[in-house]
């Protein structure tokens, strides 16, 4: 019968579908070398050091519990290998072939650069990342304090492993994790800067080391122009809108004096607006931020279950606000001279023609620009409890 | 059968004896009782062990012999003085034959052109059992047996409309099986039932021994690796479909049921999803359409995802698998087929072997896909896993015969995915799609889904509606359309309040 041709024929077919390829390049887990996370940094002759941390399961699962290494976090061990090429890639070359396996990037989550690598400028090495089909693009990004290789060789107790400890952290709400794509955004962008969180590694005794995130690097055409602290990162965020909660300790002082204190509070639905304004030759930056606050904890005599005492304390929270917003850009914008805030972008969206006949302009302009900062939080939770437990 | 002057009765009762006696040589199970009916030799023919012996004493024998003693011994006058409530009369030999065949015994007189023939044929049967295949929690017990006429009378019963119409043919030159065609006429196609008939007619073969050579030989596509016809030992099943216009077909000696035609849709369904409130009958097809999902493409799924599509799989689950992985030395698909292929084993010994053996093969199974398989290094823990719920998966395709195609089409399936990837899979499932969008039970689309002509079609496939929301028959009874009358919301009566 002719169907019966049909079927035949279409077995025929299948049977030659393996030969044409596919299940050749078929690669079993078993034979992969995942590369969790790399740290790129630079050497004393300007070549590129590739550290990385591979995930090798144990041999046998004899071996694993006669205990390994000091950390010893669960039954694998991670191996860090380290390479050195010309570039990233050649370094990556260079790396596999010290590998018994395929070298998989698919699961990398995190890339750190080195200091040294970062001041001289990491676009080139980045160019890799997104030109390789494997790294993700939402791999998050830092800049280490010292070399990359001595974050990556950590093996911290609380998570699986360091790629894990950084990427967890980056999630949280006040990591302030920059993933590659954000990164890309930021540089390419019409500010042509960046900030990345800045990590350090902590010994404690006992062989206990961790990372931590120190603070905020700036990075200013893709070279790193600044190192700031926590308080300078945490400001940063709250300006460019990415913050979504954060906690405020601010001095308070009471309606009849005596009372004064320390007061935190929890600000929750941040959100941050730019309204920016040319007026001749002068560039100015309204910074307006809005919020909700509960009171977390109070170490002066004021009640806060009294509504004209919070009155006074929200202003007294808003003024502080608007202070820190203040300084805190002051000094990025005196020390880096780098636009991390994105005010590029607002002056773009409100001044498009100006914006267009003043851009190569742009680095001088944002030296001189001036910001005001309004702060209008509200305290809406105060608690039952007025007045501290002095 | 030749239907030429051979097959007359003759006047003569020693010649029509000698040809039944020619046919019947070397049967030592036909018994020709010869007797006296008032003046006329007559003999009774039968099959001992079709008929009941105590009903042909007692009421054909012994009035023959008795009453008409004293009679000329005239057929009318038999007939009149018989206390037997069914008996018909045969004008031919063939007839004869046929029913001494069916275990009727036959009465033959001396000068008579016709044969008296008494519906007394018996013989052992099963009793009306639950259907074991078909089990339900709530909803009727009784399932078909091996009789064609206790399995037509429990349709009866379930329909009492005169509209309830058994169309009867035999099938098979040697078996010459009783085969029913079941519809109600008010609500079936003419062209399906004439359609039915004409496939059923075409068939000639020695013997239909069950419906499945029956299915076999009518089906749309012969090649195809899907049931075009929907199988049930349920009566509730048959009346639900023969009021949904639909035909059914009953065997002679086989409690199956086929029913015509069908889409993939009803392979999924049970009939308990109408007996149970709409709410449950909806989330237990939708478990279903997603496990018969996982049934065909869940070790593909597995194995192209594994040597393939490595980054699609979450860090911290790839860790494990790599280190579960690590000591099986086949690749991913070898181990697949090899795990597939022994459950297929173990899932076909349980079957066939007696109750008794078959807990010792689970027992036996459970070590083979278990735990010693990943301890000797054969498989690793993943792939037992997903072996493990593919099992359950096939297993919660509610009839047998669709599930049983979906199992064997994971094994294509599993071959693509290991070569190609996922562009396998998808090439498996496009291929297999086509098939079914192309297919047809009797004319209906094989996939009712796609030809939905009306939302209301949808109401017993995406969900099942509660029953006062289903007003249309579906698309196999669009020749008259709603099945109940508007309005049977139920709720407290309007208006009519008694406070």
């Amino acid at each position: 019968m002719k169907l019966g041709r049909k079927i035949g024929a279409s077995c025929l077919l299948f049977c030659l579908l393996p030969l044409l390829g596919g299940c050749w390049d078929r690669t079993e887990v078993n034979d992969l070398a995942l590369i969790m996370a790399a740290g790129i940094d630079l050497t004393d002759n300007g070549s590129i050091e590739l550290s990385v941390q591979v995930f090798t399961p144990n041999q046998s699962s004899s071996e694993g519990n006669s205990g390994m290494m000091g950390g010893g976090a669960g039954s694998n061990t991670i191996v860090v290998q380290s390479a050195v090429g010309t570039d990233f890639a050649d370094a990556a070359a260079k790396l596999q072939e010290q590998m018994p396996r395929k070298v998989f990037w698919g699961h990398g989550e995190v890339f750190i650069f080195g200091e040294r690598m970062a001041k001289q400028g990491i676009l080139n090495e980045i160019d890799f990342l997104f030109r390789h089909p494997q790294p993700r693009e939402h791999a998050y990004v830092f800049v280490s304090k010292g070399k990359a290789k001595e974050i990556i060789s950590i093996n911290p107790r609380v998570e699986r492993d360091i790629a894990e400890t950084l990427r967890e952290m980056a999630v949280l709400p006040y990591g302030m994790g920059i993933s590659l794509k954000e990164l890309n955004e930021m540089l390419t962008g019409r500010s042509k800067a960046a900030v990345v969180p800045l990590i350090e590694r902590k010994d404690e005794p006992k062989g206990n080391s961790y990372p931590y995130i120190t603070g905020a690097a700036v990075l200013r055409g893709g070279k790193l122009a600044g190192q700031f602290d926590d308080k300078v990162k945490r400001d940063t965020m709250l300006i460019r809108n990415k913050m979504k909660r954060t906690n405020v300790t601010f001095p308070v002082t009471g309606l009849q004096g005596g009372d004064d204190g320390v007061m935190t509070v929890k600000i929750t639905k941040c959100r941050t607006t730019l309204f920016p304004v040319i007026q001749g030759k002068r560039w100015s930056m309204m910074v307006r931020m809005e919020g909700e606050a509960s009171v977390t904890q109070n170490t002066s005599r004021i009640n806060v279950t009294k509504p004209q005492e919070l009155r006074q304390v929200e202003k007294q929270l808003n003024r502080e606000i608007g202070k820190r917003i203040k300084e805190s850009f002051r000094l990025v914008q005196r020390e880096t001279d780098a636009d991390v805030f994105g005010f590029a972008d607002a002056f773009w969206r409100k001044y498009p023609l100006v914006w267009s006949r003043e851009q190569s302009r742009w680095n001088d302009i944002f030296q001189d620009v001036d910001i005001h900062a309004a702060s209008n939080v509200k305290i809406l939770w105060p608690g039952f409890s007025g007045k501290s437990y002095k | 059968m030749n239907n030429n002057n051979d097959s007359v009765i003759s006047h003569r009762l020693e010649e029509n004896i000698d040809r039944i006696k020619a046919l019947y040589t070397d049967c030592f199970d036909v018994v020709f009782h010869h007797l006296q009916c008032g003046q006329k030799p007559a003999v009774v023919i039968y099959l001992t062990g079709m008929t009941d012996s105590d009903m042909l004493n007692q009421f054909i024998l012994e009035p023959t012999l008795h009453k008409m003693k004293d009679e000329e011994g005239g057929l009318g006058a038999l007939c009149e003085c018989l206390p037997v409530s069914s008996f018909t009369k045969a004008g031919t030999l063939d007839q004869v034959i046929m029913e001494i065949g069916n275990g009727n015994p036959v009465l033959l007189l001396e000068d008579e052109d016709q044969a008296l023939s008494f519906s007394l044929a018996k013989w052992e049967k099963r009793s009306i059992t639950e259907p074991e295949a078909e089990s339900v929690v709530r909803g009727p017990r009784e399932g078909f047996v091996e009789t064609l006429i206790d399995n037509v009378t429990m349709i009866r019963r379930k329909l009492k409309t005169p509209a309830l119409k058994m169309k009867t043919m035999r099938i098979g030159r040697y078996s010459q099986t009783e085969v029913v065609i079941a519809f109600v006429n008010d609500i079936a196609n003419p062209a399906l039932i004439s359609e039915i008939e004409t496939r059923l007619g075409r068939i000639d073969v020695d013997g239909i021994l069950e419906s499945g050579n029956i299915e076999e030989l009518i089906e749309d596509n012969p090649y195809s690796p899907f049931p075009q016809m929907q199988t049930t030992e349920r009566p509730d099943v048959v009346a639900a479909n023969l009021l949904e216009g639909r035909a059914a077909i009953l065997v002679e000696g086989t409690p199956i049921v086929l029913i015509a035609p069908t889409s993939i849709f009803t392979y999924l369904q049970s009939p308990e999803d109408y007996y149970q409130r709409y709410y449950i009958g909806s989330a237990i097809r939708w478990l279903r359409y997603l496990f018969a999902l996982i049934a065909l493409i869940g070790p593909s799924f597995y194995v192209a995802i594994v040597t393939f599509h490595q980054e699609m799989i979450p860090t911290t689950l790839l860790l494990n698998m790599t280190r579960s992985r690590e000591q099986i030395p086949f690749p991913a698909l070898v181990e697949a087929l090899l795990m597939e292929i022994t459950f297929e084993a173990l899932r076909e010994a349980g079957v066939r072997l007696p109750k008794q053996i078959g807990a010792a093969v689970s027992i036996v199974g459970a070590l083979v896909i278990g735990q010693a398989a990943i301890a000797a290094g054969l498989v690793s823990s993943p792939m037992v896993m997903v072996v493990a719920i593919t099992g359950i998966a096939s297993f919660l395709i509610p009839h047998f015969t669709l599930g049983i195609s979906i199992r064997l089409l994971r094994f294509p399936m599993m071959l693509l995915a290991g070569t190609l990837g996922f562009f396998g899979l998808m090439m498996g499932l496009a291929l297999i799609l086509t098939h079914l969008f192309t297919l047809r039970s009797f004319g209906e689309p094989y996939t009712s889904i796609a030809t939905v002509t009306h939302w209301n079609q949808l109401k017993d496939v995406a969900v099942r509606a509660p029953l006062w929301k289903m007003n249309r028959r579906p698309a196999t009874g669009i020749w008259n359309r709603y099945r109940q009358g508007p309005n049977q919301r139920p709720g407290p009566s309007k208006g009519g309040g008694k406070r």
